[in-house]
């Protein structure tokens, strides 16, 4: 491999990269790649000298990023502010950079990232709207699995539920949040930026992939209890037993949300004992 | 004249793009081939893989990729070609594509087209990995033209002469990028017709036609407009010489309705008849 073929693309690479100002990414740069400054390597034209034309790549390299991250949290975006955001990617790419062919797994430890950075307003929140961004991410990208219908799970004679397993589909993220993030998200398009109350407050939310389309649905503290504990592989006769001594639970409720989630297409199968 | 690996005219072609999977797959619009971006089938066990096998039961499909990193000076990554070749095998792909350019070092991928100097140095590396890529994926590499910001103070030849030393060393095909060379002409200074007149069309598979953004001090390769004359006039000349190669617009960024993408990569087909008509005249 000819060694200033390695040593150039180490250069422009830092350059590119380095998270200081335009003379401290071109200082570091210049001792990487053992070159004296960006005119040893680039040619200028009329129009531009050699470090500008090296900027035309830096400057595309952090909105690149950017756009990356944005497409995956668009609720962090947009509730910081611009200066912020791009402070939060910078600061972010520097740690956990890109070192797969694939840009999608850029955001894989942006929720880890976010929950220690510091000085920024609201965290708590933020982290958990985060949370929520990356657990529909992981839906987005789940397997296609075959669905349960509801036409094959009337099917199952009665005696056979008393031992049945569901099986979630792959495409099913369950989350219990300490924020009304869910709700927040909703609103991020309202041209008048009419936000919920972000104080802290309980909330679960269940995410899904059916037939394509991506649905997240709030659900109460025992929907989420019943649902956990059937994607746990809990037995749906044992579930139903723990959940119905709720004095919140009436009776036909948990027949009802069994329906509604079979129609949402969060189940796969059954498995009868 | 055909290109020399024997690879066949598709015709006119589009990206493939989620913002038009479900007008593609439900009006199927007559066009003669899709291209995708192979690292966003790689992986994909979701909706894009399952829009993809329905495109393939009426159109062909070929690979084009972003991360290959053929000029890098990092190894070559065995675990992508693997997965670059099962996916060319799956989709039955007409053919395999990628950048003459590096993405990264130090086990970084930056998402960017890096230009590698125009030396000989460069040349040999290049040429090697090529050759290596190849008997790996058990056929021609096809390797598109870059566009450029930087000229290396360690270039020793035009980026034609380069192109044309590689595909025959290597042996490899061109994805001839007309608006790549249209860009970096701009930005480099040179003349984009010398370029194209110097280019071996046996050499040539396909080529890509795109929009830019002109900055006034250089042109960004957006692919987020509708092309521009100049460089349907670069395409024209090339067209004169090839008598009509498979051609594709990309449009990535402020990506219209299908209908409008359609309309502009519809435009490539007068060049197309006038050359195939020029090409019967001459054998008449």
């Amino acid at each position: 491999m000819p060694d200033t073929l390695e040593r150039l693309q180490q250069f422009v690479q830092r350059y590119i990269v380095d998270p200081g100002d335009e003379d401290e990414a071109m200082r570091n740069a210049s001792t990487e790649g053992n070159f004296d400054g960006a005119a040893a390597l680039i040619i200028p034209n009329d129009r531009l000298g050699p470090r500008e034309r090296l900027d035309i790549y830096r400057d595309q390299y952090l909105a690149r990023m950017e756009e990356a991250l944005e497409n995956d949290f668009p609720g962090v975006c947009h509730f910081v502010s611009h200066h912020t955001w791009h402070a939060l990617v910078k600061g972010y790419v520097t740690v956990w950079p890109s070192c797969s062919y694939n840009l999608n797994h850029l955001s894989e430890h942006f929720v880890e990232y976010l929950s220690q950075a510091p000085g920024l307003h609201r965290l708590g929140f933020l982290t958990e709207l985060a949370r929520l961004e990356w657990a529909l991410c992981e839906v987005f990208e789940e397997a296609v699995d075959p669905v349960l219908t509801p036409a094959e799970a009337a099917k199952i004679p009665p005696e056979a539920w008393a031992t049945a397993r569901l099986i979630p589909v792959s495409a099913l993220r369950l989350v219990a949040f300490q924020y009304p993030v869910s709700e927040w998200l909703a609103t991020i398009d309202d041209p008048d930026h009419n936000h919920p109350p972000t104080k802290r407050r309980s909330t679960w939310v269940v995410a899904v992939r059916h037939n394509f389309r991506m649905a997240r649905y709030p659900l109460t503290r025992a929907r989420y209890d019943l649902l956990k504990a059937l994607v746990e592989g809990v037995p749906l006769a044992d579930a139903m037993i723990r959940i119905s001594r709720r004095k919140e639970v009436r009776e036909g409720d948990v027949f009802a949300w069994f329906q509604e989630w079979v129609a949402a297409g969060m189940f796969s199968r059954v498995e009868v004992a | 004249m055909q290109n020399r690996f024997g690879l066949p005219d598709l015709g006119l072609g589009l990206g493939l793009r989620t913002q038009h999977y479900e007008h593609i797959l439900a009006k199927r619009p007559a066009i003669g081939f899709f291209e995708i971006i192979s690292e966003n089938f790689m992986e994909s066990r979701g909706r894009p893989m399952h829009v993809l096998e329905r495109v393939l039961e009426r159109y062909p499909v070929v690979m084009h990729g972003v991360s290959l990193s053929i000029g890098s000076t990092d190894p070559l990554n065995f675990d992508y070609l693997r997965k670059l070749k099962a996916l060319a095998a799956r989709i039955n792909a007409p053919w395999v594509s990628d950048h003459l350019c590096w993405t990264g070092v130090a086990g970084r991928n930056v998402h960017d087209l890096l230009p590698v100097p125009l030396s000989e140095d460069a040349l040999k590396h290049v040429v090697a990995r090529i050759k290596t890529v190849q008997d790996f994926l058990e056929r021609p590499l096809i390797v598109e033209n870059p566009s450029s910001y930087v000229q290396f103070t360690s270039d020793e030849m035009p980026e034609w002469e380069f192109i044309n030393r590689m595909c025959e060393d290597a042996n490899c095909g061109l994805l001839l990028d007309v608006n790549n060379i249209y860009v970096s002409a701009f930005n480099h200074g040179f003349d984009a017709n010398e370029y194209i007149d110097a280019i071996p069309v046996d050499r040539i598979v396909y080529h890509h036609l795109a929009g830019h953004t002109h900055k006034k001090t250089h042109i960004l390769d957006t692919h987020s407009d509708h092309v521009v004359d100049g460089v349907w006039d670069l395409y024209a000349r090339i067209t004169a010489r090839t008598g009509g190669r498979p051609t594709m617009v990309e449009w990535d960024e402020d990506v219209p309705e299908f209908k409008v993408v359609h309309a502009e990569i519809m435009k490539a087909k007068k060049f197309r008849e006038a050359a195939a008509k020029r090409k019967e005249a001459a054998y008449a």
